[in-house]
Parts: structure tokens; C-alpha cells; sequence
């Protein structure tokens, strides 16, 4: 065989170099391969009487430097190597990912503590370990050239949305910003899905099943969440006046009922019943009090806006307050019971209804308001039992 | 006759192989010349499907590779080790059944010429 006898300078091989070191490969020996490989040929055309010029750019005409990168990706790819590795690291992203949340989902409806921690950390290992290897491995694959904005806008707005997530978890600021801009990024995948469905021939019936199965998703996740933004402020505000208007019309009657006690004349009588309504009195005062610390310092509008009835930690606070209230309430009722006289049913309706665990603190501002308003009615029911019975007697 | 790139995809692997089986030592640019000499010129391998596969081979530990400064430049050299001698051995076994399965199929008159 003929091997060229021309040899190349080391200014033209330098220039060869230069080329190929160009086009960035980096994978072990092939970009020193891929020079010799084109120096050779170049040599072959130089023993064939042309120049140096007239070689390389005909070799050039042969050989496109903007695919040598390509040689190293398809290296890659034969190899697995690198593909493998990323492959592994999107499985486990993913995996640690989902069960980290789900096992945080877990704690969160089991009070357990930690669950807060556990959420964010699954959702950060999903937004920073499996979206960013995601992209990689699709571009990669060259899956994202084929349809770009599509790729982009769905892997931002998945990106967002577990952003979003992140944010609603930890009661951060500006998490409604996020979560918008989520809804605005799918519903712009969503328009772009449908148009590359529209475009493209083949698995049609699979996309547009997958086009339905996100839209009802997209759909489910925003009632959901304009749902858990209205109810809760509806339902407060209902049975609060629902209550205070019950609690009203029993005042009226027992304010009627101490007239006509404190009208008969009968001295010791008369200081039970002073000292029966002190005692009441007393009790409702300290718990209008408590009702009024949980509300205390926030206007009426942030009363009953979401981020306040998630907002748990303000109760926590007050946890011995609410012990030293349940030993009270039940002091009182040992006090009703002792001047119920033993009437049956009212004895039974007097130790059930007039019951406060301090745990029931463990929920949201406004149910405990309303827990606590409660309390008020039934202990008013009591006392108003109790007083129709001493003014038949 | 060129051979077309779709015919000679599967082969490639097997070729280079055989190739390497006889002739110890070979770096890339001689390897396509080699080829295309045997075939008379109808077997051009482009870089693009040859580096690749001699990769495959080293990393797979079919070939091992030796560095040599020839000329002011790095020439890596390419040699079966004892595996790859064998995988050349059952791949070229391979294409050869392959290329006798293909010989009935086509080489038979199905009494689809016409006349």
C-alpha cells in the first residue's frame, strides 16, 4: 500500500489543530485521532501535487467540521457511559425525589414532626437533581431541537410548579406569584401540546389521550386551589354568626331570668345566685380574651385570608394558656354539676357539652375562634338551665 | 459499486474486526484505507462510523490502544486483545451465516422476475 510521503509542517498541523481543537471534543484520544486521521488525508492529496490550501479545503468539502462534535456524541452514546450514569442519577433523583415527599405527605397527616423538612428537601432534590438531568439527557438524546418551545416551555412550567410547591409548603412570600406563573407557563404548554399534536401524523390517539389527562389535571389543580381559598373563609364566617345570634337570644333570657331571681327577696339566695353569675361571668370573659389574643394585632382582612388560617405557629404560643382554660372549664362544670342537683339530664348534658380540651388549640386560628364561641353558647345553654330551674322553684 | 450507508451499518463492527484480527497495530486512517483497498473502493468508511465503534471496542476491552508521536502528532494505534479475538471470531461467524441466509433469500427466483 501507498502511505503518503508528504509530510505536513508543524505550522499546517498546528493549523489542523486548531480546527478540530475547535469544535470542543474532550472525550479521551479521539479529538488527537480525528487530527491525525485529517492530516493523513491531507497528506494523501499533498502527494497527489496540491498544495497546502488546496488539500485542506478539499478534504474540508469531505469532512464537515461542524459534525466532529457529533463523532464524539455518537461515541458517547455507543459507549452508554456517560448516558449510563445520567440515567442512573435521573432514577434516583427521581425515586429519593417521590418517596422523600411521600414519606413527608405521611408525616404531615400524622402530625409527626419533620414533615416540613422532608417536603422541602424531596422538592428541592425534584426541582434541582431530576429537572436539570432531565434537560441534559433530552438534550443529549437531541429530543429537545425537534420541538423546542415545547420542550422548554413544559420543563419550565414543571420546574415552576414544583417551585410553586415549595413555596405554598413553607408559607414563603410571593408564593401566589409562583403559583400563577405556573398556570400561565402550562397553559401555554398545553396550547403548544395541542398544536404539535395538530402538526405531527403519528400517535395521535396517545397524545391527545395525554393532552386530555394533563388539561383535566391542570383543570382539577387550580379548582382545588381556588376551592381551599374560599372555603374555609365562607364556613368561619357562616357559623360564627350562626353562633353569636344563638348566643344572643339565650342572653336575652337569662338577663330576664336574673331580673326576676334578684327580685325575690332572699338574701342567701340571692348571693348563690350573685356568686353563680360571677362565676359565669368570669369564665366567658377569659375565654373572650383568649379569643381576642388569637386575632390580636391582625386586621380583619388578614383575619380570614389564607395565609393566616394555615398559620398554626401562633397557637402553638399559646398552649399553656389553653391548659390553664381546660382546667377551668372543668372546674366549672364540677361547679354546674354540684348546682345542677342531680337532675339527670341535665347533669348528662352538663358533662358533655361543657368539655375543652386544650388540644383542640392544635388547629387553625378561626376553627379555634370558633371552638371557643362554642364553648360560650353551651356554657350559656347551662347556666340558662340552671336558672329556669331555680325560678320554678 | 459504493456500498450504501443502511447496507453497511450492521456490518461495520464485524469488518473492522476482521481486519484487526489480521493485521496487528493499526490506527484509524489506515484502517479506512485498508478497507476501502479490499473492497476495491466500494467500502469509503467515514470517521463518523469509524471512531465510534473503535471506541465501543476499547471500552468494551476488545482492543487495547497505544499512543505514538509520529510526525509531530499523537497516533494512537489499535490491537485485538485476546477477547476481542474472540468477538471477532463469533462476529464474523455471525455476518458470514448473515450473509448466507441473505444469498438464499435473494439468490432464489421466487418467479417474481419478469420475463
Amino acid at each position: 500500500m501507498d502511505w503518503p510521503c508528504h509530510n505536513l509542517s508543524d505550522e499546517e498541523i498546528k493549523f489542523i489543530r486548531n480546527d478540530v481543537e475547535n469544535c470542543g471534543i474532550s472525550y479521551s484520544h479521539l479529538e488527537e485521532e480525528l487530527i491525525d486521521h485529517i492530516c493523513c488525508m491531507v497528506e494523501e492529496y499533498l502527494d497527489e501535487g496540491y498544495n497546502f490550501d488546496a488539500a485542506y479545503s478539499r478534504v474540508k468539502k469531505y469532512i464537515s467540521f461542524d459534525t466532529l462534535k457529533d463523532i464524539e456524541i455518537q461515541t458517547l452514546i455507543l459507549i452508554n457511559k456517560k448516558i449510563q450514569a445520567m440515567k442512573t442519577t435521573l432514577k434516583l433523583a427521581g425515586i429519593i425525589g417521590l418517596v422523600t415527599v411521600a414519606v413527608a405527605s405521611a408525616f404531615k397527616i400524622l402530625h409527626l414532626p419533620g414533615a416540613g423538612i422532608l417536603l422541602t428537601l424531596g422538592i428541592i432534590t425534584l426541582t434541582f437533581g431530576y429537572v436539570p438531568v432531565l434537560i441534559f439527557a433530552l438534550k443529549r438524546e437531541k429530543l429537545l431541537k425537534r420541538s423546542r418551545y415545547l420542550a422548554f416551555t413544559g420543563i419550565s412550567a414543571a420546574f415552576l410548579f414544583l417551585i410553586s410547591l415549595l413555596f405554598t409548603v413553607m408559607h414563603w412570600p410571593l408564593r401566589e406569584y409562583t403559583i400563577y406563573g405556573s398556570w400561565i407557563l402550562i397553559f401555554i404548554f398545553l396550547i403548544l401540546l395541542f398544536v404539535h399534536i395538530l402538526r405531527s401524523e403519528d400517535n395521535r390517539i396517545i397524545h391527545l389521550s395525554l393532552l386530555l389527562f394533563f388539561s383535566v389535571m391542570f383543570i382539577l389543580d387550580i379548582t382545588l386551589y381556588v376551592l381551599s381559598q374560599n372555603n374555609p373563609r365562607i364556613s368561619h364566617l357562616t357559623i360564627e354568626s350562626n353562633l353569636d345570634e344563638s348566643i344572643g337570644l339565650f342572653d336575652n333570657s337569662i338577663q330576664a331570668i336574673y331580673l326576676d331571681l334578684e327580685s325575690v327577696d332572699d338574701e342567701k339566695n340571692k348571693t348563690d345566685i350573685t356568686d353563680f353569675r360571677e362565676h359565669v361571668e368570669q369564665l366567658i370573659m377569659r375565654i373572650e380574651n383568649i379569643k381576642t389574643t388569637l386575632f390580636a394585632s391582625r386586621s380583619e382582612q388578614e383575619q380570614f385570608n389564607r395565609k393566616f388560617i394555615k398559620d398554626y405557629s401562633k397557637i402553638n404560643i399559646m398552649e399553656s394558656e389553653a391548659k390553664d382554660l381546660e382546667k377551668e372549664v372543668n372546674r366549672f362544670r364540677d361547679y354546674l354539676i354540684a348546682n345542677a342537683d342531680s337532675i339527670p339530664h341535665l347533669n348528662k348534658y352538663i358533662s358533655r357539652s361543657i368539655r375543652f380540651g386544650y388540644l383542640e388549640f392544635n388547629n387553625s386560628p378561626p376553627i379555634v375562634y370558633n371552638n371557643l364561641t362554642k364553648l360560650i353558647r353551651d356554657i350559656k345553654i347551662a347556666e340558662f338551665e340552671i336558672l329556669n330551674r331555680l325560678n320554678h322553684n | 459499486m459504493m456500498i450504501s450507508k443502511e447496507l453497511l451499518k450492521g456490518s461495520v463492527k464485524s469488518i473492522v474486526l476482521k481486519v484487526l484480527a489480521e493485521h496487528d497495530n493499526m490506527y484509524g486512517y489506515e484502517l479506512t484505507q485498508k478497507i476501502e483497498k479490499i473492497s476495491e473502493g466500494s467500502i469509503k468508511l467515514t470517521f463518523g462510523a469509524l471512531y465510534p465503534i473503535l471506541h465501543k471496542l476499547e471500552s468494551d476491552g476488545d482492543v487495547i490502544t497505544e499512543s505514538e508521536t509520529v510526525n509531530n502528532r499523537v497516533r494512537v494505534y489499535y490491537k485485538l486483545t485476546k477477547k476481542g479475538n474472540e468477538t471477532a471470531r463469533v462476529k464474523i461467524r455471525e455476518l458470514m451465516e448473515y450473509i448466507n441466509i441473505i444469498q438464499k433469500l435473494i439468490g432464489r427466483d421466487y418467479g417474481l422476475a419478469m420475463s
